[in-house]
């Protein structure tokens, strides 16, 4: 490999993530104008009053609740950008932190609980990886039946029902405890991918798996590699509900695989793989955060929040397919 | 095209921190009081109704309402969020019907912190865990689930006895709410009273978290490997639709007698025709108009009973033809 070729390639990619990254950044503001400015009207008898949606409390309630999406969404990228697809990254927040309840109820020790929720994350992101790379089975079907495992897993591990914990973090650490895992994730996943031979190998083996394996890199160790980090990621989301929600529930997570597809699609990331990025992830998963927020907040109901919510989706990566074809 | 996209991201970040700044926006003294309703499963004509007795309430007693819900009963998670956000919309009282009876007690801590009355519907919050983390709820507002089901419980199992004859040992399945939410677990114990008390047998009983669509998967598995059974005894109303389904499959209507709970216009079409007997009205309206009602008392200091009773009703396929 040259080293011209080398240099050539970041740069590209940079170039297509800039003008993603500029139209994510635009539309985000606009989102939040937006719901700051209807939050200030009253409905019922269209009187104006101060924006509720502006107050400190509200924006940490709205990066508390785009959290676990961007923990899920940066992992599903470099498994995304490898070329695969990891649909149980929602099903596996429920297995973990149950699983971490569990083990803190019954060692009594809070640090086991989270031994445990970590090395679930991992397994499960092992059995992901070395089952999609051994067997030559597409992700998409491993990890829809290892979703479904992990419901399964879940509810027999609580024990059939949601499942209360002696150990609570305490309130201010429920507020800003997930916001700042969130953003550490982002960073590490950034350079990661960015300045890491691991980040480049990546991008190699979703460009083309064949071309790079002729490269010499380890496909398999690589692919195995992105479903361990999401399976982390998922361990990590599951820390997180329970930092918020206090309690193992079998039945979280369930839909969130879609949220961080979503997300990650929104945020330029290729579904067919080799192209990318975690600042664009991050954007997108803020998009979707703030806008699922934004609706509930204003009190939409349930169903046209799922038109809005999909219609924006298709709307993003339609804008970015006009403008790439205007320059 | 890569610096344009840095200036704007460092723009956008110094907005929010901008507006993070500015002070909290002062809740107006001339505005008139505003309370919160935050309930479950918007689908579910129950719901439906409770909110309609709510809103008519405030109206009537001329109080402001923010009402919102979740789509999925099991989206305990998204119901946390909507706590929050009602307390940054700056109402001055919840009213919960909770998805999670465990779960939901941690973001309402933070309710109690903001000094923001927490008045509990339909489902009780969790005791053991409310103690736990020091929650206090002004109080509950609720139907008897346990005696509500051991009513209509029993109502079914005494059809099942005069179908059988005396002396038969009839063979019943239960249909139950999701584990653990307390709702359910009442309604099962009172299943379990009624068909013990019956001198009946229970053959089989699975959760179909509320739903119809597994209502029916459960149902039909649960027939064919019972296939004598007698009667389905239905937590609500969304899982006896599901049940008949799996016996009308089976061609069995009228030979296995299904009872429900929460008298929804479904069921009620369902008794209309024959296929299902029985089922409880629960009064979500009155549930709804009765909790706007506590949360205003709360906020002028009243003090309000632990537990504030809404009376069931037993609903017969006789009561339904005839109108009632």
């Amino acid at each position: 490999m040259s080293a011209s070729a080398d240099s050539a390639a970041p740069d590209l990619r940079s170039r297509i993530t800039a003008s993603r990254v500029l139209v994510l950044a635009l539309a985000l503001v606009a989102l939040l104008l937006f719901f700051t400015a209807l939050s200030a009207v009253d409905f019922e008898s269209l009187a104006l009053h101060d924006p509720t949606f502006l107050s400190w409390n509200n924006a940490i309630d709205v990066a508390g609740s785009c959290a676990i999406n961007l923990i899920l969404a940066v992992g599903s990228t470099f498994v995304i950008i490898a070329g695969g697809i990891d649909l149980s990254v929602g099903r596996l927040i429920a297995l973990t932190h149950v699983l971490m309840v569990v083990v803190a109820g019954a060692t009594g020790s809070l640090m086991l609980g989270i031994v445990g929720c970590l090395a679930a994350g991992l397994a499960a992101g092992l059995f992901n990886g070395a089952v999609t790379v051994r067997f030559r089975i597409p992700s998409f079907i491993v990890t829809l039946g290892s979703m479904m495992m992990a419901r399964g897993l879940a509810m027999v591990a609580a024990g059939g029902h949601t499942i209360g914990c002696d150990f609570r973090a305490p309130v201010e650490l429920q507020r800003y405890l997930p916001i700042g895992v969130s953003l550490l994730v982002m960073l590490v996943g950034h350079v990661m991918l960015t300045r890491s031979v691991f980040g480049r190998h990546v991008f190699a083996v979703g460009g083309s798996a064949e071309t790079a394996r002729l490269c010499g890199i380890n496909v398999g160790r690589i692919v195995v590699l992105t479903f361990l980090l999401s399976g982390l990621c998922t361990a990590l989301a599951g820390l997180v509900f329970w930092v918020r929600q206090g309690t193992g529930d079998p039945l979280a997570g369930d839909g969130l695989e879609l949220y961080a597809i979503a997300a990650v699609i929104v945020g330029g990331t290729s579904l067919s793989g080799g192209r990318g990025s975690i600042l664009g992830t991050f954007l997108g998963a803020l998009i979707m955060g703030v806008l699922a927020y934004g609706l509930l907040f204003l009190g939409v109901p349930t169903p046209w929040q799922w038109v809005i919510i999909g219609s924006v989706v298709i709307a993003t990566v339609l804008l970015d397919r006009l403008k790439k074809t205007d320059t | 095209m890569k610096r344009t996209a840095w200036i704007v991201l460092a723009a956008m970040i110094g907005t929010a921190l901008a507006a993070g700044c500015k002070s909290e926006p002062q809740p107006g003294g001339k505005q008139k009081v505003r309370v919160g309703l935050i309930y479950k499963a918007t689908t579910n004509p129950f719901f439906q109704a409770m909110e309609k007795g709510a809103r008519e309430k405030a109206k009537e007693l001329g109080a402001g309402i923010e009402v919102s819900g979740i789509e999925s009963e099991s989206d305990a998670d998204k119901q946390a969020d909507l706590v929050r956000i009602m307390l940054n919309r700056q109402v001055q009282a919840i009213i919960i019907a909770p998805a999670s009876s465990v779960g939901i007690v941690t973001p309402l801590a933070r309710a109690q912190e903001a000094k923001v009355p927490i008045i509990n519907i339909d489902n009780r919050i969790n005791k053991e865990e409310a103690a736990k983390q020091g929650l206090k709820v002004a109080t509950f507002i609720g139907p008897d689930n346990f005696e509500g089901a051991r009513k209509v419980g029993a109502y079914g199992c005494d059809l099942i006895k005069k179908k059988l004859g005396e002396g038969k040992k009839g063979k019943v399945i239960v249909l139950r709410g999701i584990d653990g939410v307390e709702n359910a677990e009442a309604r099962r114990r009172g299943f379990e009273a009624a068909v013990q008390e019956a001198g009946l047998e229970i053959a089989a009983s699975q959760s179909a978290e509320w739903d119809t669509a597994k209502a029916q998967t459960a149902a039909s598995a649960m027939l064919s490997a019972n296939p004598d059974t007698a009667g389905i005894l239905c937590a609500n109303d969304k899982m006896a639709l599901g049940a008949i389904a799996a016996v009308r499959a089976r061609g069995d209507i009228g030979k296995v007698i299904v009872v429900g709970y929460d008298n929804i216009d479904l069921a009620r079409d369902a008794m209309k025709r024959g296929e299902m007997q029985a089922t409880v009205e629960q009064n979500p309206a009155m549930m709804g108009s009765l909790g706007v009602e506590c949360a205003l008392k709360a906020l002028k200091g009243e003090a309000l009973p632990e537990v504030t009773p809404v009376p069931t009703q037993l609903i017969t396929a006789e009561d339904v033809k005839a109108g009632r």
